[in-house]
């Protein structure tokens, strides 16, 4: 019997559905659960027929493997994936691969890459965007970790992939450790953002316009065949035209306001915060979250707080196009702020990122494939060295041209007390990217004030500190441990 | 010679606190690692019942018993450093007290393994710069409470008192309880500068004011419900002039921010806590946006803003709408930091006394303002007050500034000037006031791409249903 192309751990829903769409694209694959009677019954139901190979324990898998083996995890992010990096490094030799295909935190796949490459075998850790059915029909595969042993694995990880209108495959190698793991984490956190500002568009028109949820169905709908062309949009679209079978009431008005969270978008909004990246509109969307939580909350103190008694008197068909406009450019700005991201993370753990190619990999297969990923795309084909996307021409021209449709829609929002949070936040990332002078020179004077923390001087080189004594009393030292 | 308190870092903090501990009556023994910092401490402490230790044995082998060794170094790995030093000197019944930044988990770590060798851990937060160390600080201990009562005297005495006399230090809770709310008080600190600044960049940029004449606006704030140490200071950093160019000093500052911390820390409690205090959050994201000066500037001669229209006939009317909109966005930050701490006091089950806390933070500390009487005396009316928005006093300054709050930051939106501390605080407020948010539409696109589930409002919590949306 010939060896199976490569193995798979963790018969879940992503699990099973990868390994079909492998088999699908003539790879034969060996697969072991820990619970072995869902190997039973995969290999007696959906895997029927088809060239897999159920196997009941890790030694099984790994002999029924082609060399250079590999071995890909599908398990929880967290402890089990050390747990069965462990058991199954014994089994393997030199050369031989272990990927991580799970929702893994990059510092821990950093971490593991180091480990399994001391003992001389290779690591790949990979995002795999898509949800259940695009882990079957072709998600968007973000790997990175030892870049040896992408050769072996790029046949198959390509041709699984989603595959974009020119036939380009929605994977390309990210960079290494756990470059792979961090650009999928930014993407769930710019996933975040656009589903916050979609939410904002859709309250603004229910709540200043008045408009019902079969009103705005045509409107997403028109919105999806210009720029915003998204799969986000698109899903709006169709969640606004459903109806709810028990009641006949549109779908959306029977589904309470309270949204979960896993980790992701926290992730990103924690590395924003350790890098030092300005990218505030994916804790917002986090924030957004957690507000929407506390719905007991939020319904007694709605009868308490009051909130401004103005009606807001626009015209209904200029305004849903001014509220279009705010969202494309809060959109713009979102991904802008993904994109510094990643761009100090490379700096700081020293992955050489390629943002074309990972736009490419956006393109389709995930959640937020987009139209639009082709427009940065080409911007970063123009200039691969572009320090923010707002400063590319397109990008560019479309906020200059929306800039007075979106201050104009988020002013009138919060007139109406209407919370636009992520609206908000991107307006001012892009305020203060492009503000010569903020008001941060009367923070330094505070800082310095009551904790000698010293500031810059505008009239002498970056660098040199300086300090005042502005009480006359007090030291002329500069603080060591009081940071404020 | 015996000595009644032992304190390990002689940086400026540390100086400034022994001779607190000092002029209160107590004799110190003081060592720090650094040669150069014993010398200087030397020079400083000279007349003082101060001994300074070349070494640690030294130190500590005139300490009274039980020892009170106070811990004044970097946070992280040197306070655990000093601990392991320490440790073959101390005995049963001694009590360390760590008074510098740290991280609250490791406070918590640090209380459990002392206690193990009956060690008794205090984790505390000190706020007050320089001179509130010197002068009486504020003073947020946590950790065991087996040691506070052999501390209160000490760290009751040198704290900062309040009007009505009552010291600025209060038993916080349990482990980490201490330095969680001072990283709180920092967030808040963060969150209350990057206000006032903004209400400032307004001040300047739209109405195109002075540093004289907004010296005056803040002084004049400075009597009113905005009566706070920060207003204050602000007034008089406006006021001064730089020797080197007679320029106003607050021109020749350059406009970027440093952050270290505990800004960044309380907001990742938020994050972790799931609490919506995005004011503390934006305030750290508006000094990491000032850091890239080079970067904004060569930004600003590429991309436009709208045109600056803004004109008033009635300029005293405006200054007071941004008054109102700073203390408006003030109460919302505050009602952010109280959340956290509630948020965190029920998973970490300190039982904190948000009354107490806010007792402490009356004096002493960065952000002693008037307004935390009004917060103490809410939570002294209503222990279990939900939010700081819900109580009355809070409730009608909102209601009674709102319409002033709003235009101020439209007009903000629509000149171009960015205003994030200012607008997340009514974010914050038009959610928390909103019964219905949009958020139904993430549940909906959850479970279309995910299979997520949702809730229904015609069902009982806790059942989830998952439609077949195609």
């Amino acid at each position: 019997m010939s060896k199976c192309d490569i193995g798979l751990i963790g018969l879940a829903v992503m699990g099973e559905n990868l390994v079909l769409n492998m088999e699908n694209h003539g790879f034969s694959v060996a697969v072991f659960n820990r619970t072995t009677t869902k190997v039973s019954d995969f290999v007696e139901g959906r895997a029927k027929g088809k060239n897999i190979v159920g196997c009941f324990s890790i030694e099984e898998l790994v002999q029924n493997l082609e060399k250079p083996r590999k071995v890909m995890l599908l398990v929880k992010a967290g402890n089990p994936v050390d747990k069965f990096i462990d058991m199954i490094i014994p089994h393997l030799d030199k050369g031989d691969i272990i990927i991580d295909g799970g929702n893994s935190h990059f510092p821990d796949t950093i971490r593991r890459t180091r480990y399994v490459e001391s003992k001389g075998l290779l690591y790949i850790g990979t995002g795999v965007s898509g949800g259940e059915e695009g882990a079957l029909k072709g998600p968007s595969i973000m790997p990175g970790g030892s870049e040896k042993a992408w050769q072996a694995v790029k046949p198959i990880f390509q041709s699984i992939a989603a595959k974009v209108a020119d036939g380009s495959p929605c994977c390309e190698w990210v960079g290494d450790n756990g470059a792979g793991h961090f650009v999928k984490m930014v993407h769930n956190g710019i996933e975040y953002g656009d589903m916050q500002m979609i939410c904002e568009a859709y309250s603004i028109m229910k709540n200043i316009l008045g408009m019902s949820a079969d009103e705005m169905q045509p409107v997403f709908k028109e919105w999806n065949e210009g720029e915003l062309d998204s799969y986000l949009i698109e899903i709006t679209r169709d969640i606004l035209g459903k109806k709810d079978d028990e009641t006949g009431k549109p779908m959306l008005d029977v589904i309470l306001d309270t949204a979960g969270q896993k980790g992701t978008g926290k992730w990103t909004s924690q590395a924003a915060l350790d890098v030092g990246c300005p990218a505030q509109t994916v804790a917002e969307a986090v924030f957004a979250r957690a507000m929407s939580a506390i719905k007991e909350e939020r319904v007694a103190a709605s009868k308490v707080l009051k909130g401004p008694e103005v009606k807001i008197d626009v015209n209904k068909k200029e305004f849903i196009e001014m509220i279009r406009q705010a969202l494309y450019a809060s959109k713009i700005c979102s991904y802008a702020q993904g994109y510094q991201l990643m761009k100090l993370a490379a700096e700081e753990y020293k992955w050489d990122l390629k943002y074309g190619e990972i736009a490419l990999m956006w393109r389709g297969g995930c959640i937020i494939r987009a139209q639009f990923l082709g427009k940065i795309k080409e911007a970063f084909d123009k200039n691969p060295k572009l320090q923010n996307l707002l400063l590319d021409d397109y990008f560019k021209a479309v906020i200059e041209n929306n800039q007075k449709a979106w201050r104009s829609v988020i002013a009138k929002a919060i007139e109406a007390g209407i919370p636009v949070p992520a609206f908000s936040s991107a307006l001012a990332y892009y305020d203060g990217y492009r503000s010569e002078v903020l008001p941060a020179n009367l923070l330094q004077a505070q800082r310095d004030y009551f904790g000698a923390h010293t500031y810059e001087r505008i009239d002498k080189p970056r660098g040199e500190f300086y300090h005042t004594n502005w009480t006359g009393r007090g030291g002329t030292t500069a603080s060591s441990t009081y940071n404020a | 010679m015996s000595y009644n308190v032992g304190i390990i870092g002689l940086g400026v903090m540390g100086q400034m606190l022994a001779l607190n501990i000092e002029r209160n009556g107590y004799s110190l023994s003081a060592y720090d690692l650094d040669p150069e910092k014993q010398k200087n401490a030397k020079d400083k402490f000279k007349d003082k019942n101060i001994y300074v230790a070349a070494d640690l044995p030294n130190f500590i082998k005139d300490l009274e018993t039980p020892k009170q060794i106070l811990l004044m170094v970097p946070a992280g790995s040197p306070v655990d450093n000093v601990i392991s030093d320490l440790k073959p000197f101390l005995n049963k019944g001694d009590v360390v007290i760590d008074g510098g930044n740290s991280f609250f988990a490791n406070t918590t770590d640090r209380t459990k393994k002392l206690n193990k060798d009956g060690i008794f851990f205090i984790g505390t937060g000190i706020s007050g710069g320089e001179q509130g160390a010197l002068w009486g600080p504020s003073i947020m201990p946590g950790g065991n409470p087996d040691g506070w009562p052999l501390v209160k005297p000490l760290l009751q005495s040198i704290a900062a008192k309040a009007d009505d006399d009552i010291p600025c230090c209060d038993w916080v809770g349990n482990d980490g309880a201490g330095h969680f709310v001072k990283m709180i008080h920092n967030g808040i600190e963060y969150g209350d500068m990057q206000m006032i600044s903004e209400a400032y960049f307004l001040l300047e940029q739209l109405m195109g004011l002075g540093p004289r004449e907004m010296a005056d606006i803040f002084e004049e704030w400075n009597q009113g419900e905005l009566n706070s140490y920060l207003i204050e200071i602000t007034s008089k950093i406006l006021r001064k002039k730089d020797e080197e160019t007679g320029k106003p000093m607050i021109q020749m500052i350059l406009d970027t921010v440093g952050q270290k911390g505990t800004g960044k820390w309380s907001s990742q409690a938020a994050l972790d806590l799931g609490v919506p205090a995005l004011t503390i959050a934006k305030s750290v994201f508006a000094r990491i946006a000032s850091s890239y000066k080079e970067e904004r500037v060569a930004a600003s001669k590429i991309l436009k803003g709208p045109k600056p229209h803004f004109s008033t006939a009635d300029k005293n009317g405006f200054i007071e709408n941004i008054r109102k909109a700073l203390y408006a966005s003030k109460i919302c930050s505050y009602a952010q930091g109280f959340q956290l701490m509630k948020r965190a006091s029920e998973v970490y089950e300190w039982d904190l006394n948000y009354a107490n806390i806010a007792s402490i933070w009356r004096a002493g500390c960065i952000i002693r303002a008037q307004f935390l009487n009004n917060i103490k005396e809410a939570f002294t009316a209503e222990p279990n007050l939900d939010n700081l928005l819900l109580y009355p006093y809070f409730r009608d300054s909102i209601h009674d500034s709102q319409v002033a709050w709003r235009q101020i930051i439209a007009i903000s939106i629509e000149n171009g000037l960015p205003i994030p501390g200012f607008n997340s605080a009514i974010s914050y407020y038009d959610s928390y006031r909103a019964e219905l948010l949009p958020a139904r539409l993430v549940q909906a696109q959850r479970d279309f791409f995910g299979a997520h589930t949702y809730e229904r409002v015609d069902k009982p919590r806790g059942q989830y249903f998952h439609t077949e949306w195609e």
